[in-house]
């Protein structure tokens, strides 16, 4: 009775750690898979670009090219829950693409330009689990 | 010589049956050894998994905060000694440290060295550790320009 005993606490034990931490793992490994993957593509953009514009609305801004020729812009979608980036040529925009999901409400986005540099927060959120990570980037076109 | 009991103490039995033969201790050891084996291979599945999941979010963190500390040296003017005007620094989250290591290029050939020099060229790099664990190093360069 009691070797029963101890033998169904570690299977019950295990199989609900095992639970819990998948969960959590997954839901924690989502959330850094998009503050990764926006901060690639913002890295790239700001390299490109000479400055930041910062919008309004559900635009956080867009980063610039010197000749204003080409634009990337960075806007919240509340559909989709994301940070959505839109490459445009001429002012016609070219490509959308959703660079970070799981972002719960627009204000988990901050762009803060000052100079040559702009510091972006992004939250991302998966279940329960939260992850913050700021960026600080310089534009190097003079 | 073994005696009959008192028919007044014997234990009443039933007539034993064919599938009532039990488990040995040997077999409930055999299969607890098992059941523990299996579920070692659990826990340490589960415990892999959350190193992974550990190594990977460092590693998110301690990119973007090179990346970052890299930025602002790259906005920052270039520094002929750095040890006595130092790059600025990030201020990184709980639990992260950011260090600096400059080595200054001798002209015209070569090589890098970590006697201050002012040559025009230093190599950076950038060391993240977390909790005092080194996480990651990054090398770029800042060309006085």
């Amino acid at each position: 009775m009691a070797i029963s005993t101890f033998v169904i606490g570690m299977l019950g034990t295990s199989i609900y750690q095992f639970y819990a931490i998948s969960t959590y793992g997954q839901a924690r490994m989502t959330a850094l898979q998009d503050l990764q993957n926006a901060g690639l593509w913002l890295g790239r953009d700001a390299q490109e670009a000479a400055t930041f514009v910062a919008g309004s609305g559900s635009v956080y801004g867009t980063f610039r090219w010197s000749d204003a020729s080409v634009e990337f812009r960075y806007s919240y979608d509340s559909g989709e829950r994301a940070l959505v980036r839109e490459h445009l040529v001429g002012g016609v925009v070219q490509s959308t693409v959703s660079v970070a999901r799981h972002i719960a409400s627009q204000g988990d986005v901050t762009f803060a330009p000052s100079g040559n540099r702009v510091v972006i927060t992004l939250t991302a959120s998966s279940g329960t689990v939260t992850a913050t990570d700021s960026l600080t980037l310089t534009m190097r076109v003079p | 010589m073994l005696s009959r009991p008192h028919p007044r103490y014997r234990i009443p039995c039933l007539p034993r049956l064919a599938d009532e033969g039990g488990f040995s201790l040997v077999e409930e050891l055999v299969a607890l050894a098992v059941i523990v084996v299996g579920v070692a291979v659990v826990l340490s599945t589960i415990s892999t998994a959350s190193i992974g999941v550990r190594e990977v979010d460092e590693h998110v963190f301690a990119e973007d905060l090179a990346r970052s500390q890299a930025e602002r040296i790259q906005d920052a003017p270039y520094s002929p000694d750095p040890t006595a005007v130092p790059y600025p620094l990030v201020s990184p989250p709980a639990g992260y440290a950011v260090s600096l290591g400059v080595e200054y290029w001798t002209a015209p050939s070569g090589p890098f060295t970590s006697t201050v020099r002012n040559d025009g060229l230093q190599r950076i790099t950038v060391s993240v550790t977390h909790d005092g664990q080194s996480v990651l190093s990054v090398a770029h360069y800042k060309v006085n320009r």
